[in-house]
């Protein structure tokens, strides 16, 4: 395929969404209270530009946080699905490239052995707008870590921020489409503008990087030297709420609910964390990871070791989300943090 | 995606999270960043609510017993019959006959229409909640010594204590914030004294682990306030400045030795010694307690000791400082600001007081009746000696929640009429005459005001459940029916009609909580910004003052025959009586069964292994339940969650009240061990 390079105005930016909203369910960065969330908009004015990254990343579009599979009538002998979130045809538009790597993961772990028909549905045909970051927020720590990286394959379409309006840069054929369908909206490229873009990465990867730098830490921790004690004297500090697997944007881990009641069996599968006890607890109370000093043993070597080994996706990727959903204050870059010091 | 802002239901911390709602249905909740209190983090209850919000269990049509078993019936139909049994028992026996629990996990809205049925169209003060079960004790200690009883600062003011002094509480499970906001504060260099029987996850970061004997509180306050002047840390400028009637309680405190007050709590006299130094220089000390001290036949008295030894080191009425008890439901703060109280109005305005009566008959335009009406402990005893007829029960489960409930269910039984408005199958519900099924929070619009006395807002996101109804709409229903006309189309007029009555709510409006989430009473007009902490200038009554008390023991004591004393309480994964948590499967995968936390050495002595079943027998009943053998507790001690039904704690709990608040002793009773 080949790739085309352009360039787009702000305001025609907003039109090229406006255009987008008639085709697409648009889910967008928008202002909710003091908060941005990704979510439908039916029109532009509705999303804002002027954000770092969104509270949460688009998974809850793709795996809901509870997700009703089917519910089954006994006397009927019927079977229901929830059928309207799989008939809309989705459009995520201001994707930054650290959720767009979690997807990349996320899709292979869903999609790649063996396809999860629940994900799939709702995660086919949708077109991914990434938009490349301009500003990192305290905990973004995307280019501290080894292979982390404020660019990230996998978009349909990627614009990235320039003084003059936006680069845009088609990386499938959806996206090619988009764009010669509204090739009125965007100009040539000029000259410089790859360079201009390529320097303001390098200049936003260099502040992360004074903020966070967690290679040895990453290293140290995926040569397993990090002992035991280290990481019960961590877990000291967690109040189980599970958070930081529920933000996380590679977090895929869910628990199946089966109610009965009146002869229907409803199905829904929910969100659930390693961090629990009962998620690894077996018959006779047997638990693999016992304490919580394990469990965060696990997660944390799950995130950034197995799942790379397995997958060859980041496991982390660097958002930083879990560091701001802790109420113990051990996201990974805490803890990352303490690793380096030690 | 419609993003809901809303407030959690479980604890009194109050956090801010958005209900994620996709084609009419709840499929997440996200935390709010923006909230003041949470910042973007929610506990493991918080982040479960989708999973309650599915719907499992919930009750979907008004039931009526008939020859023993539950019929679905129809609003008016069975609105109709308890209006007609109501107004007969009311001719019958008079208003007083009737007895109302409102609820702590209602709304402000909802508890102001549930006092306001009971006195107006009722005509009785028999209104009460569950505070009388959690910090009735609360509100009778700190009335004696400030004149009011709230929490005096606000959770975020503990991350820059200096020093925090945190006592029968164990807020990483019951508060997860309040435990978050005080782990910071150690990491930023705060002392922490932690004073608890038990082993809590913050004593890992306590400086000083202080481990009373259940039942001694009084003694080693006492014992620390004498040492505090003794060695010369009291804070005289405040003393001579706030406070009155010092010479009394330095008398009162002299006699508390090192060797005394060793002898009832079981503290060496040189760990009581620091832990005085450390909270009386600290510079900005904040005490923290829970249901460790108020759940005892000696809970005023523990409350007033707490507040003495603050005001003795002048921590109060600065940031940082104060006298916290930790509020437990979502709403408890509310539910008693709202006067669903037998003593008081909304606001602490007392019923006794002709004037305040006299306004509020103005308003509502009855007569209202003026001596106090019985307390939830009494309203049980009442329905069992026959003097109370009717009970209308919203939102609770007093055959779980309180004690000695082999007495409360053969109380429960002798009425004549049971009503229970429930979201689910509780087992009061299961006993009643009329069950009514109502709105969850997620279902209706209001305010909750927590434990911070913070009022905020709560926004309906879905429809309710079958043919559920929000607890106003059903009581301005059933009061209409009574002949007392209500008349609010919204939750929004009510709190109009609260702000008109309530001098400390009299700044609050819907319109205001808009724009300003976090309002914290008191707010006694449309300017007035809000009240972070309280007694800045003056305490409520003017004055400190100094209460005195002395040292009793625990109702019942430890002998040969029930050599254990049973200490219950609550867990994370939980809640209360578990009517939601154990339909959550994230929350009851962790916990799915009761158990009883025994020492090793206990353990060994009556031959328990681990998870090994055992008989527990206090003088009121028996329990089969698991042992989990640990070093929480200490020898002679054991431990009990209340929230199960198949081991239900209050089986063996001890009905004993403290004389003032009437607040049952929860925290202290003897059983003996059993292998089964």
């Amino acid at each position: 395929m080949e790739v085309t390079i352009k360039k787009i105005s702000r305001s025609n930016l907003l039109k090229f969404i406006d255009i987008l909203c008639r085709g697409f369910e648009v889910i967008a960065p928008v202002k909710i209270g003091g908060d941005v969330f990704f979510n439908p908009v039916k029109k532009s004015s509705e999303l804002t530009l002027d954000y770092i990254n969104p509270v949460e990343s688009p998974k809850r579009f793709f795996f809901p946080q509870i997700e009703l599979m089917y519910q089954m009538d006994f006397e009927k002998h019927e079977v229901m699905r929830d059928e309207a979130e799989r008939k809309r045809k989705k459009l995520i538009f201001g994707i930054r490239s650290c959720d767009l790597a979690a997807i990349n993961g996320v899709d292979k772990f869903f999609t790649g052995e063996k396809t999860d028909s629940y994900y799939r549905k709702l995660r086919q045909d949708t077109i991914l707008v990434n938009l490349l970051c301009h500003e990192c927020a305290s905990e973004c720590f995307c280019t501290a870590i080894p292979g982390g990286s404020l660019y990230c394959d996998g978009y349909d379409l990627r614009l990235s921020p320039l003084d003059d309006g936006y680069l845009a840069e088609t990386g499938t054929t959806s996206g090619e489409e988009l764009l010669k369908q509204n090739k009125s909206l965007f100009e040539k490229s000029g000259k410089n503008d790859i360079e201009l873009r390529e320097e303001a990465i390098k200049k936003l990867k260099k502040k992360i990087r004074s903020n966070h730098k967690f290679d040895k830490a990453v290293e140290k921790l995926k040569s397993e030297k990090v002992d035991s004690a280290e990481w019960s004297d961590i877990a000291k500090s967690c109040q189980d709420c599970g958070g930081c697997c529920y933000v996380c944007p590679v977090c895929t881990c869910y628990n199946i609910i089966d109610d009965v009641e009146n002869n229907n069996l409803t199905k829904y599968r929910c969100w659930d964390s390693c961090l629990f006890s009962g998620f690894s607890r077996m018959a006779m109370a047997h638990n693999p990871h016992k304490t919580f000093g394990e469990r965060l043993e696990y997660r944390f070597m799950h995130r950034l070791k197995y799942f790379e080994d397995r997958y060859n996706s980041l496991g982390c990727t660097g958002c930083g989300r879990c560091d701001v959903v802790c109420l113990g204050d051990i996201g990974t870059g805490a803890v990352l943090k303490r690793i380096r010091c030690r | 995606m419609i993003r809901v802002p809303t407030i959690c239901i479980y604890c009194g911390c109050g956090c801010g999270l958005y209900l994620n709602v996709r084609d009419g249905k709840v499929n997440g909740v996200t935390p709010q960043r923006s909230h003041p209190l949470n910042s973007g983090t929610l506990c493991a209850k918080g982040w479960s609510i989708p999973e309650l919000l599915r719907g499992y269990g919930r009750l979907t049509s008004p039931l009526i017993k008939e020859k023993g078993s539950f019929i679905k019936a129809s609003w008016d139909k069975a609105l109709g019959k308890v209006s007609d049994e109501l107004i007969e028992l009311i001719k019958k026996y008079g208003p007083d006959s009737i007895g109302l629990f409102s609820s702590a996990k209602a709304t402000n809205e909802e508890n102001y229409l549930m006092m306001k049925f009971a006195r107006a169209a009722i005509g009785t003060n028999n209104i009460d909640h569950c505070a009388r079960l959690c910090h009735a004790s609360t509100v009778t200690g700190l009335v004696k010594t400030f004149g009011s009883g709230a929490m005096t600062n606000s959770q975020n003011e503990f991350e820059d204590a200096k020093a925090i002094l945190l006592t029968g509480s164990n807020p990483t499970e019951q508060h997860p914030m309040v435990g978050a906001k005080i782990r910071r504060a150690v990491e930023k260099g705060a002392k922490l004294i932690v004073v608890d029987p038990r082993k809590i996850p913050l004593t890992e970061f306590a400086h000083i682990h202080l481990r009373q004997k259940p039942g001694s509180d009084v003694a080693w306050i006492n014992g620390m306030i004498r040492i505090i002047i003794e060695q010369g840390w009291a804070d005289d400028d405040f003393i001579r400045k706030r406070t009155e009637n010092f010479e009394n309680l330095a008398l009162s405190v002299s006699s508390y030795t090192a060797s005394m007050v060793e002898e009832i709590t079981g503290i060496p006299g040189d760990l009581l010694y620091r832990a005085a130094e450390v909270y009386a220089k600290s510079g900005s000390g904040m005490i923290a307690y829970g249901m460790g001290i108020t759940q005892h036949v000696t809970g005023t008295d523990n409350v007033s000791a707490l507040s003495n030894l603050a005001m003795v080191a002048g921590q109060a009425g600065r940031p940082s400082t104060g006298v916290n008890p930790l509020r437990g439901q979502n709403n408890v703060q509310g539910a008693c600001d709202m006067g669903a109280l037998p003593n008081f109005l909304t606001g602490y305005q007392r019923i006794e007081n002709r004037e305040v009566r006299e306004k509020f008959e103005k308003i509502w335009n009855v007569k209202l009746p003026e001596s106090k009406g019985m307390t939830i402990t009494e309203m049980i005893d009442g329905a069992y000696s026959g003097k109370i007829k009717g009970l209308i029960v919203m939102g609770e489960n007093p055959l779980l929640s309180d004690p000695d409930i082999n007495h409360v269910k053969k109380a429960l039984e002798k009425l004549e009429l049971l009503v229970v408005v429930e979201l689910f199958m509780s087992e009061t519900a299961s006993i009643a005459n009329v069950v009514l099924p109502s709105a969850s929070f997620a279902e209706k619009d209001g305010t909750y005001t927590n434990t911070d006395r913070a009022i905020q807002r709560i926004r309906k996101a879905v429809l309710p459940v079958g043919e559920s109804m929000a607890d106003w709409e059903i009581i301005c229903n059933l009061s209409e029916r009574m002949g007392f006309e209500m008349g609010y189309e919204k939750p929004e007029e009510v709190m109009t009609e609260i702000a008109s009555l309530t001098p400390i709510y009299g700044g609050v409006s819907y319109s205001r909580l808009e724009g300003e989430s976090y309002l914290q009473w008191p707010c006694p007009d449309k300017s007035h910004p809000g009240t972070p902490y309280l007694y800045q200038k003056e305490f409520t009554r003017g004055k400190g003052f100094f209460t005195p008390v002395e040292y009793r023991e625990p109702d019942e004591v430890t002998d040969s025959e029930f050599p254990f004393v049973l200490v219950t309480g609550r867990i994370y994964y939980h809640w209360h009586t578990g009517t939601m948590t154990r339909k959550v499967e994230t929350l009851d995968r962790e916990i799915p069964v009761g158990y009883v936390e025994i020492n090793p050495a206990d353990a060994a002595k009556i031959k328990i292994r681990d998870r090994e079943s055992v008989k527990l027998i206090s003088r009121r009943g028996e329990l089969v339940t698991q042992a989990l053998v640990t070093e929480r507790v200490q020898e002679g001690v054991v431990f009990m969650p209340f929230h199960f039904k198949e081991a239900a704690a209050n089986l063996l709990t001890n009905p004993a009240v403290d004389r003032e608040a009437k607040i049952p002793e929860f925290k202290v009773c003897s059983v003996k061990l059993e292998k089964v």
